[in-house]
């Protein structure tokens, strides 16, 4: 339904008006992730990559569409486990922005659609050339409306997000999970608006299900903090941001990075930093690293992981 | 001939005695009047006759566009600057005042786009320059403004706002020095500018 709603979106603001071709602002980017995890019984590492293209109609409103693969693969030593998972993220957004007369500020109102398929690859029986691979399909979707006012110094963001999140799989031992997420940010502009601190609240409710034990809320705060660069700096670095997750979350879905966490533990804290630079006037590359915690809900196995992350995109 | 002249006279003296004498004005005139007293819902609404009578006057409607910005009803402003635009897509009067609304709102991609279409047709129309540097500041495009001050400061070598425009730019990539310089040319222009004093005390 709700991609549905994204593809009608995506045809209004193609079709809808006729917009002249040069207003558009596009901008394209790869993106790669390399993630390895630390004392866990069951998860070895995560290579992942994607592409995202976005367009904005000058001020008016834009579209994004992303499209990634992540290979986890397992710990070898335990059976009942998968020997790798393959997933596929689909994403599909759209954002139109409002200006009225009454408020100090832009209104910009966003629907983000997910579709994604998890493939979790079994060995089932036999080594070496009798082993047989079964492959169980979950399958997730989400929706992620959020309406936000930034006002015109730039000095005051807000924003109340909302997801809902289906996770479906396609073995009947496993229940289905329906994920509730709200998610109210505020974001303070400083040093004419060069710095940026930003505080985003993780309120998440699970429904009954033997993926998340008796777990059924979990709540987080996301801390990040941003300063963009004017010239003589060190590394010739335009943007650096710091951020930190303190609390639990699982199954949340940033509205930032327009991903879902789909990952069936529960993250018990993140710090990350990220730098990006400019190489030109049109091409910018962005590397991030970052520690996460995190805690098995089935079994109490904590663990985490340290990964690296890098993307390089144009505008146009 | 001199009674027919005098036949038109009264004649005409006639029609308009009536009007100015039960108190009704000129809208145009009392447009201007409440303009000047920052009345300006009532001079829009002042227009409104004429607009119903004339849809297509398009100078009423810029007119009314103008008040409309300067009430701070920008997107009233901008669908009265949209229309008579429509009216008459040659317009530079049009363009030009629908950057006006469309900078508060800080749509600076389309102050930019509008900006462009005026200097296709006019290159070195100084409005649609100076309102386009105002959209390279929003964007912080801080070296295309630089560049650009520059040039259109060779070709209005007495303004103030553009050297101002050249300033910042510069300061915002510690050019400090060619910020002094352009700073101290807008105090040779304008004594006492709060701005220019104000970085050249400091820097």
């Amino acid at each position: 339904m709700q991609i549905r709603v994204i593809h009608i979106l995506c045809f209004w603001l193609f079709t809808g008006q006729a917009w002249a071709a040069e207003n558009w602002y596009w901008k394209g980017g790869v993106e790669l992730l390399a993630k390895g995890y630390n004392d866990s019984m069951k998860l070895h590492d995560l290579t992942g990559i994607g592409g995202m293209l976005s367009g904005d109609y000058m001020e008016r409103g834009g579209f994004v569409v992303s499209y990634n693969v992540n290979h986890i693969n397992y710990q070898s030593n335990i059976s009942s486990d998968p020997k790798s998972i393959d997933e596929a993220v689909l994403m599909l957004g759209g954002r139109f922005n409002f200006h009225p007369d009454g408020l100090p500020g832009r209104v910009t109102l966003r629907l983000d659609g997910y579709r994604e398929n998890d493939d979790m690859h079994y060995r089932v029986s036999g080594s070496g050339s009798s082993k047989k691979i079964v492959t169980i399909r979950d399958r997730v979707v989400g929706v992620n409306p959020v309406a936000s006012f930034l006002n015109y110094t730039k000095t005051f963001y807000a924003d109340v997000g909302y997801a809902y999140t289906h996770y479906h799989s396609d073995d009947s031992a496993v229940d289905d999970v329906n994920v509730r997420q709200w998610a109210p940010t505020l974001g303070f502009g400083l040093n004419r608006s060069y710095d940026w601190l930003q505080l985003r609240a993780y309120l998440i409710s699970l429904s009954a299900s033997n993926r998340v034990a008796d777990k059924d809320i979990t709540s987080a705060l996301e801390v990040k903090w941003s300063h963009w660069f004017t010239a003589d700096v060190p590394l010739d670095l335009h943007s650096a941001r710091l951020a930190a997750v303190v609390g639990k979350r699982i199954y949340a879905v940033d509205s930032d990075a327009s991903t879902m966490f789909s990952v069936s533990d529960l993250q018990t804290g993140a710090i990350s930093i990220a730098m990006e630079w400019r190489l030109g006037d049109q091409i910018s590359t962005v590397l991030q690293g970052g520690y996460e915690s995190y805690e098995e809900l089935l079994s109490n196995d904590r663990y985490n992981s340290v990964y690296m992350y890098v993307s390089v995109s144009q505008s146009w | 001939m001199l009674t027919k002249n005098l036949f038109i006279l009264v004649l005409v003296s006639g029609f308009l005695v009536p009007v100015y004498a039960s108190g009704a004005t000129d809208p145009w005139i009392e447009s201007y009047r409440l303009e000047a007293l920052a009345q300006y819902d009532s001079a829009a609404k002042s227009l409104e006759q004429i607009i119903k009578e004339q849809p297509r006057n398009e100078f009423a409607i810029l007119r009314r566009g103008w008040l409309g910005y300067l009430r701070g009803a920008h997107n009233e402003a901008i669908r009265d600057y949209q229309r008579a635009l429509d009216i008459n897509p040659l317009s530079l009067d049009a363009r030009l005042g629908l950057m006006l609304p469309l900078i508060a709102q800080q749509r600076w991609r389309e102050v930019a786009a509008h900006a462009s279409q005026v200097l296709e047709v006019s290159p070195w129309n100084y409005y649609a320059h100076v309102r386009l540097m105002i959209s390279e500041e929003g964007e912080k495009q801080w070296e295309v403004l630089a560049r650009h001050a520059d040039k259109v400061h060779q070709r209005y070598p007495s303004d103030v706002t553009v050297l101002v425009y050249l300033a910042r730019a510069n300061d915002w990539m510690k050019e400090h020095k060619k910020a002094r310089k352009a700073y101290a040319q807008v105090l040779e222009r304008v004594p006492g500018h709060i701005e220019a004093t104000q970085y050249l005390s400091r820097y």
